[in-house]
């Protein structure tokens, strides 16, 4: 379990990281949102022991990560960045994955290599963006860490394999127990994919919940009343956000769906329809009950 | 996990990421330490001779394996921006900082592993080249005496350079600031000290060049700068300096606990900036200032041209800008930079104040001879890096020897007070001062230490009068174990003694058997002769007519000693080196003199002597080419008197003369010039047969001194 309390980490007069807290259970894949600064690969790179936090803690396993070997065997981080020896192939790089990680599979690097249509002996410097993160994304699964970081890994490349990441990382997640963080700045990208979604801006966590969760807690209701109404007969209904056009309502409810529906049909209205809220929708409008106004692309 | 100090992994990692660099270093050197013997062999033995004749080389691990200075200088920086380098790049930097390792951890593996390399290119290289060299032992007699030491040099250096780099790239992130970085924390230290002593010894010149640990000497890694730029020689860095060696191992040690501390401090957010904050940044570009106006400052304190400063100044500021717009690439921080100029500038006045009071506090030092409680007769170093005068030689190993004698401390003290005199009014020069009315030098100079009551040794550099000196000499002359200095020889290596003769720097043809005959003829001589005399033949570089100098290796190293040798100090000897060269010319000469006392019916048509007498400014010869049958009569009578005074041997040799002799005879024309022979003899004073010469004429020339004859054979 990696759990963070306040943590906080300033570049300069910059704050990358704002007190941010969060726990992420074993198991689970956490997906991290937020626009390009908001602090997600500065958080991935902290809970990766790459940056000391400034203050605040940040433990893996009840242990703190910098500068803790055993801590940081069991994590594997693909950044942004990708790293690879210049001009080396992938047997070169997994060469040195295997002198790094005692743990590192070998065979599982050959097949998946294999199956991506990659070949392992042509310098990392011939293939293209997305060969290359594809590749590093195989050498980080192949040392089977316990905990896997990923930031932006989508970036670059094809739907098909996006969905061929995805459904290793779910696979690695499903199989061995392991946990993985993957940071982007589109919902989209991790919505099929997460089970916990954390939304940061400006360094600070705005948001985190249970993608089921959040999925079900919020739904859009379209309502209209024959006579001249206003909201004060919703009562004590949780309204997150609601527009009115002529005498028809569109709101945005948090609560439970059957028994608001119940609520709602008891005012006798003409139009009662609701309808699924996609989850892009759902982060809108919490950051705008928030009080912030932010686009999730 | 057991990973915190080393690991094997990350170890055998930073082996193989050095292999393509470490490979193509090794290739170079094995190309240079295989090709270069056998080039010189094959240069040697292009003349025969050589091998025959002449004396065998020494060469000692440094003249063997020379390219070793690439070590430190060229292959530890390369090695660690292979392995260390890329902690410039964030994506580098955030990955290896990712890994499951401490950072001491990292630090250590990667050292580790460039170390391994350093070691394996240097077992491997010396090897090679060290077999090439002995395959080859006509040629070179190889030694490895002091090849510890050089390698002790030379792993210094190296330890520097690595944990200088690895300070800097600690610090900095990127390219252009580590180098900066690397290089102001390695040089600027020792470039303001050098710069600082230097003004000194030009504000108080008694104060002499030796500056102890503060001297250029001491740091390997200046030392081997400053030798690249001209001063100091490989003695300075690499023989004879143990001390320095133990002072640099020290600062590498230094660096490399600065340097561990900053890598595991080091925040991987600096990796693609030039400075973790802006105080660093600060720092450094005062610093990159500091090194041109700390100069130009010195400069206008030694006096240079006020031109140059006006140059300079404007320079300095041009760079501490050029850095800032280099490393920040944009003009937007300029004006921040610019109160950092106040501090440079009272950097420069703090230089000006250092080195204005260092002087007065110089000049302040005049102690009265009840306060010195003992002296030392220093010396100033050595000729260069193979050639040691024996004088050098001897007075570096005096140079330990206590001198508690009232009366030397009381001359040596007097000669400081008017020394320092002098040198407040500028007039003290630090050399042989000579007075053009008697034609002689009347003071010379030489490095004192002077010990006070409580044991603090101040070394200063004295003008002494030549008679005073004397008195020194004369004293400590009684000090058996100063004088032992000064007579004892060092061991020479047999084969490698030569001895030159006063003319023309003739190298007599000799047995090792001649060579150990000679070297114990000087032994036994110099016990027994003036010391006094034998201090000034030895100071002095003139050599007599018939003097010689004696060179060799010695000690197992390459370094040569030479001592010259007057018939009137040592005449023994003097003249068993005449006899040996005699001998070694009585078979050639009893042809030559065969072909002139008749060479009407023993040489062929074309005959042409090239004679050769006198000192080595001029020359005699008859160019001319003779047709023998038409040759005057008064001709053919010179050449009978030559013969005769070729022929004899029965010379004085208080008053010989030693002549080189070239001829060349052929039958037909064409072939005439094609093989001289050549003959070195020692024969009997022209004057005693110039009477019997008609057609060829000795004269001496006027301009010359007494001691100095000109004679000239010419036709008439």
């Amino acid at each position: 379990m990696i759990k963070t309390e306040n943590l906080t980490k300033r570049f300069g007069d910059f704050v990358a990281l704002d007190n941010i807290s969060c726990t992420i259970n074993e198991g689970c894949i956490y997906g991290m949102v937020g626009s390009n600064g908001a602090g997600k690969s500065t958080f991935l790179r902290t809970i990766s022991g790459v940056y000391r936090a400034d203050s605040g803690t940040a433990l893996l396993d009840g242990e703190p990560i910098y500068e803790n070997p055993a801590i940081k065997s069991k994590i594997a981080y693909v950044p942004d960045e990708l790293f690879y020896l210049a001009g080396a192939t992938m047997e070169r790089m997994a060469v040195m994955y295997r002198s790094i990680y005692p743990g590192f599979d070998y065979d599982r690097f050959r097949q998946l290599a294999t199956d991506l249509g990659l070949d392992t002996r042509k310098s990392l410097n011939t293939f293209s963006k997305g060969m290359r993160r594809q590749a590093v994304t195989i050498l980080a699964l192949a040392a089977r860490p316990d905990y896997i970081f990923f930031d932006e890994t989508f970036d670059g490349l094809d739907p098909v394999m996006r969905n061929y990441i995805k459904k290793l990382i779910c696979q690695d997640v499903v199989d061995r127990g392991a946990s993985a963080i993957i940071t982007s700045h589109s919902l989209r990208e991790l919505e099929d994919t997460c089970d916990q979604l954390a939304l940061l801006h400006r360094g600070g966590l705005v948001l985190e919940s249970d993608v089921q969760n959040l999925k079900t807690s919020q739904f859009k209701i379209q309502i209209a009343f024959r006579d001249d109404y206003t909201n004060e007969i919703f009562g004590d209904i949780d309204i997150v956000h609601s527009v009115r056009h002529g005498s028809v309502t569109n709101m945005i409810v948090r609560g439970d769906r059957s028994e608001t529906v119940m609520r709602l049909s008891a005012l006798n209205p003409i139009l009662l329809d609701v309808l699924p809220l996609t989850l892009e929708e759902v982060f809108t409008y919490e950051m705008e009950a928030l009080g912030y106004t932010f686009n999730l692309d | 996990m057991k990973k915190k100090l080393f690991s094997r992994g990350l170890y055998v990692e930073g082996l193989r990421q050095l292999r393509l660099t470490g490979v193509i270093f090794l290739a170079a050197l094995l190309l240079f330490g295989i090709a270069i013997p056998v080039i010189q062999y094959i240069s040697a033995t292009a003349y025969e001779y050589y091998i025959d004749d002449y004396s065998a080389q020494v060469v000692d691990y440094m003249s063997m394996c020379s390219f070793m200075v690439a070590v430190p200088i060229v292959v530890a920086p390369v090695f660690t921006f292979v392995l260390f380098g890329g902690f410039n790049k964030r994506s580098t930097s955030d990955f290896y900082h990712s890994l499951p390792y401490t950072r001491i951890c990292m630090f250590i593996s990667f050292i580790a592993a460039i170390f391994t390399w350093i070691a394996a290119l240097t077992v491997i290289y010396s090897i090679a080249t060290i077999v090439t060299y002995l395959m080859m032992p006509k040629i070179f007699i190889v030694s490895l005496a002091g090849m510890f030491d050089i390698l002790f040099t030379i792993a210094a250096q190296t330890a520097m350079v690595v944990f200088v780099l690895i300070m800097a790239m600690s610090i900095t992130g990127t390219p252009v600031a580590n180098i900066t970085c690397a290089g102001l924390i390695m040089f600027l230290p020792r470039l303001m000290i050098t710069m600082i002593s230097m003004t000194l010894s030009e504000l108080a010149p008694v104060l002499g060049g030796n500056f102890g640990v503060f001297g250029h000497k001491y740091n390997v890694i200046w030392a081997m700068i400053y030798m690249f730029f001209g001063g100091g020689g490989y003695n300075d860095l690499y023989r004879d300096n143990l001390d320095c060696d133990i002072y640099s191992t020290v600062i590498a040690i230094i660096y490399a606990l600065l340097a561990v501390f900053l890598f595991c401090r080091r925040k991987s957010e600096t990796a693609g900036h030039s400075a973790p904050g802006k105080l660093t940044q600060h720092v450094i570009r005062i610093c990159v200032g500091l090194v041109i106006s700390g100069v130009t400052t010195c400069g206008l304190l030694m006096e240079f041209e006020i031109g140059a400063a006006i140059i300079l100044y404007p320079i300095a500021i041009i760079v501490y800008f050029a850095y800032e717009l280099i490393t920040q690439k944009t003009f937007r921080s300029i004006p921040k930079t610019i109160p950092g100029l106040g501090v440079l500038v009272g950097l420069n006045v703090l230089i000006v104040a250092v080195c204005l009071g260092g002087a007065a506090y110089v000049h302040s030092y005049t102690p009265d001879s009840d306060d010195v409680k003992a002296i030392y007769l220093e010396s100033d170093g050595f000729d260069s890096d193979y050639e040691v005068s024996f004088y050098k030689y001897a007075s570096e190993k005096a140079a330990a020897i206590r001198i508690e004698d009232k009366a030397a401390i009381k001359i040596a003290t007097k000669a400081l007070r008017e020394s320092v005199e002098l040198s407040e009014r500028g007039t003290y020069y630090g050399r042989d001062t000579y007075d053009p009315e008697t034609s002689s030098y009347v003071a010379t100079y030489m490095e004192v230490s002077f010990v006070s009551g409580l044991g603090i040794k101040k070394t200063r550099n004295i003008q002494i009068d030549f008679t005073e000196y004397n008195e020194i000499i004369e004293i400590i002359s009684d000090n058996k174990e100063y004088k032992d200095k000064f007579v004892e020889l060092p061991d020479p290596i047999v084969r490698t003694l030569n001895v030159y003769t006063g003319e023309y720097w003739f190298s007599p043809v000799l047995t090792d058997e001649d060579r150990k005959e000679i070297y114990d003829s000087v032994c036994e001589e110099i016990e027994n002769v003036d010391f006094n005399k034998w201090i000034d033949n030895l100071r002095n570089d003139a050599m007599d007519s018939n003097g010689f100098e004696i060179s060799y290796t010695m000690d197992g190293t390459s370094k040569r000693v030479s001592f010259k040798i007057n018939y009137d100090i040592l005449p023994k000897t003097s003249e068993l080196i005449m006899d040996k060269i005699n001998d070694s010319a009585k078979d050639e000469m009893d042809v030559l003199y065969e072909l002139l006392s008749d060479y009407e019916n023993t040489v062929d048509k074309y005959f042409d002597i090239h004679v050769q007498m006198g000192t080595n400014e001029w020359t005699i010869n008859t160019y001319e080419l003779y047709d023998l049958y038409n040759i005057p009569d008064e001709l053919d009578a010179d050449f009978k008197a030559l013969a005769k005074g070729m022929k004899s041997t029965e010379f004085d040799p208080e008053n010989c003369i030693i002549v080189n002799i070239e001829y060349s005879i052929a039958s037909d024309k064409s072939e005439y010039g094609e093989e001289w022979k050549n003959v070195v003899v020692y024969m009997p004073n022209p004057d005693d047969f110039e009477p019997e010469c008609d057609y060829f004429h000795f004269f001496s020339d006027e301009q010359y001194t007494e001691e100095y004859y000109k004679y000239e054979y010419y036709i008439d």
